[in-house]
């Protein structure tokens, strides 16, 4: 599992370093603008597509056969990839939540938002993987980016046409209660999705 | 003798493609040379030992034991070579190192850095600027350094040039040294498999035509050329496969049963494959 994850980082690294420099950029943006909406959007796509990333070179080098070569079990290869998307996600979370404590100083932010702003760009973004990973295992890198544009699309498509719909107090209210239900959701979702994605990969061919 | 290798009854059904009853064994401190044209099961008899697909039916055994059901213990102790290099292209050979040493049990990092130095690889390049040959040494070099005792090769010959073959096959005959050691090798350039196999499999539309030592093989067959008169005249018993032509028959005969005296000429590993493959055969040659 170690090695496989240090495969990835490695194999990344240039993405990596192309991708932190941008977030980097809109981090400087959401500065100025007193504004981390952007800024979270982008890195949680960037947490997602880094991993993405690291499978597209997988499928292009035939990865897979040869790892599967090495004293490697199929479901450990599997997991290294949730693993490598959560730790990104972690890292992510950890940066978003500290700019935003730096900016609740200058600004009247209380903290239970910025955690609560934190969860959930941080939930999204496991949320994203669960959907995207077992797409890309059962349909191949290339058919699954077009999933992701969906995956990303419709949340801010549904986002527009509720603001539009004009919704009342009250069932703003009854959303912000579903928020605390959230957690447990997404972390049922990526059980599902790890146990999918196994299940999926178990009976590849390569 | 003890087989590191041991394949029953293998059998995997494609559409279109069927590989079909795939029976051999190879005995430890071997070397075993799988030939076959392209698209003749080879590919797929090595996927299936690595159970990187799913077999029908059959077993195969590595190191005496079931492939599936040992499957991690077996992989600590083979090297794999396909026929490209299947490392992101981003990586170079210190990072290879880095992630080796964290799969393998055994990895031996002065056994990779010597082999670096003897192919004189670079360790900081990126693996994209190397040439085919030096990948295929970086692929070899990884299957080296974690104390592999048997070697799968699926063609990791294929596409290099003859001097570099040569090295990377004398690479092999080192391996070799040490009696516990063997190597399964596919590769459709005979040559190879002349100078180093010790066993020689042939495979042909998915199934095995014969597995035989090379030294018996080289021994027993011999390429008659004679006019065709001569050759209606011959008993047929000993002739393998033939090809007619403007100037005669070409056949491939075992040497020693014909009782005639002919000028037989010593029939190569091609010769046999062809003949039996594409020679108008009397008689399959069976084991």
């Amino acid at each position: 599992m170690k090695g496989l994850i240090i495969k990835d980082l490695f194999t990344i690294k240039k993405q990596g370093k192309i991708l932190l420099a941008t977030t980097g950029f809109y981090l400087l943006f959401a500065i100025i603008t007193k504004n981390l909406s952007i800024f979270g959007a982008v890195s949680v796509c960037v947490s997602i597509l880094l991993p993405i990333t690291s499978m597209s070179y997988d499928e292009y080098n035939k990865w897979d056969k040869y790892a599967l070569s090495m004293p490697l079990s199929r479901k450990t290869i599997v997991l290294s990839k949730y693993v490598l998307g959560i730790m990104l996600n972690l890292v992510v979370s950890v940066v978003i939540c500290a700019v935003n404590i730096i900016l609740a100083f200058y600004m009247d932010i209380n903290y239970w938002e910025v955690i609560a702003t934190t969860l959930g760009i941080s939930g999204a973004g496991i949320l994203f993987l669960s959907i995207l990973l077992p797409a890309i295992y059962k349909f191949g890198v290339e058919k699954a980016r077009l999933l992701m544009i969906i995956v990303f699309l419709v949340p801010t498509l549904i986002g527009m046409l509720l603001s539009e719909s004009g919704m009342t107090l009250a069932s703003w209210q009854m959303l912000d209660k579903l928020v605390y239900a959230a957690p447990a959701v997404v972390i049922l979702l990526l059980v599902l999705s790890i146990n999918l994605s196994i299940r999926i990969y178990q009976s590849k061919e390569f | 003798m003890e087989n590191v290798l041991e394949i029953k009854g293998l059998t995997k059904r494609y559409d279109g493609f069927t590989l079909d009853n795939v029976n051999l064994a190879l005995p430890k401190g071997n070397i075993m040379g799988f030939i076959g044209e392209n698209g003749a099961g080879k590919s797929t008899t090595i996927k299936l030992i690595l159970n990187v697909i799913h077999r029908d039916s059959g077993e195969v055994k590595v190191f005496g034991r079931d492939n599936i059901e040992y499957e991690n213990e077996i992989k600590e102790n083979i090297g794999v070579v396909y026929d490209e290099s299947n490392f992101p292209d981003t990586l170079n050979a210190g990072n290879i190192n880095t992630i080796m040493k964290n799969i393998y049990k055994n990895w031996d990092q002065d056994a990779f850095d010597h082999y670096l130095k003897k192919f004189s690889l670079p360790r900081k390049k990126d693996i994209k600027s190397f040439s085919r040959g030096m990948k295929m040494k970086l692929a070899i070099a990884t299957a080296l350094s974690h104390q592999a005792k048997l070697l799968i090769l699926d063609e990791p010959t294929s596409g290099l040039d003859p001097i570099i073959r040569d090295e990377i096959l004398d690479i092999f005959l080192d391996f070799i040294q040490d009696e516990e050691h063997s190597i399964f090798l596919s590769t459709h350039i005979t040559s190879d498999i002349e100078k180093i196999a010790d066993y020689i499999a042939f495979i042909h539309q998915g199934k095995i035509v014969f597995v035989e030592s090379k030294d018996v093989l080289l021994d027993t067959y011999g390429v008659l050329k004679c006019r065709t008169s001569e050759f209606d005249a011959l008993d047929k018993t000993f002739v393998k496969g033939y090809r007619k032509n403007k100037f005669g028959v070409e056949a491939l005969v075992e040497k020693h049963k014909l009782k005639e005296q002919y000028t037989i000429d010593h029939a190569s590993i091609e010769d046999i494959m062809l003949f039996t493959v594409r020679g108008r055969s009397i008689e399959r040659i069976d084991n």
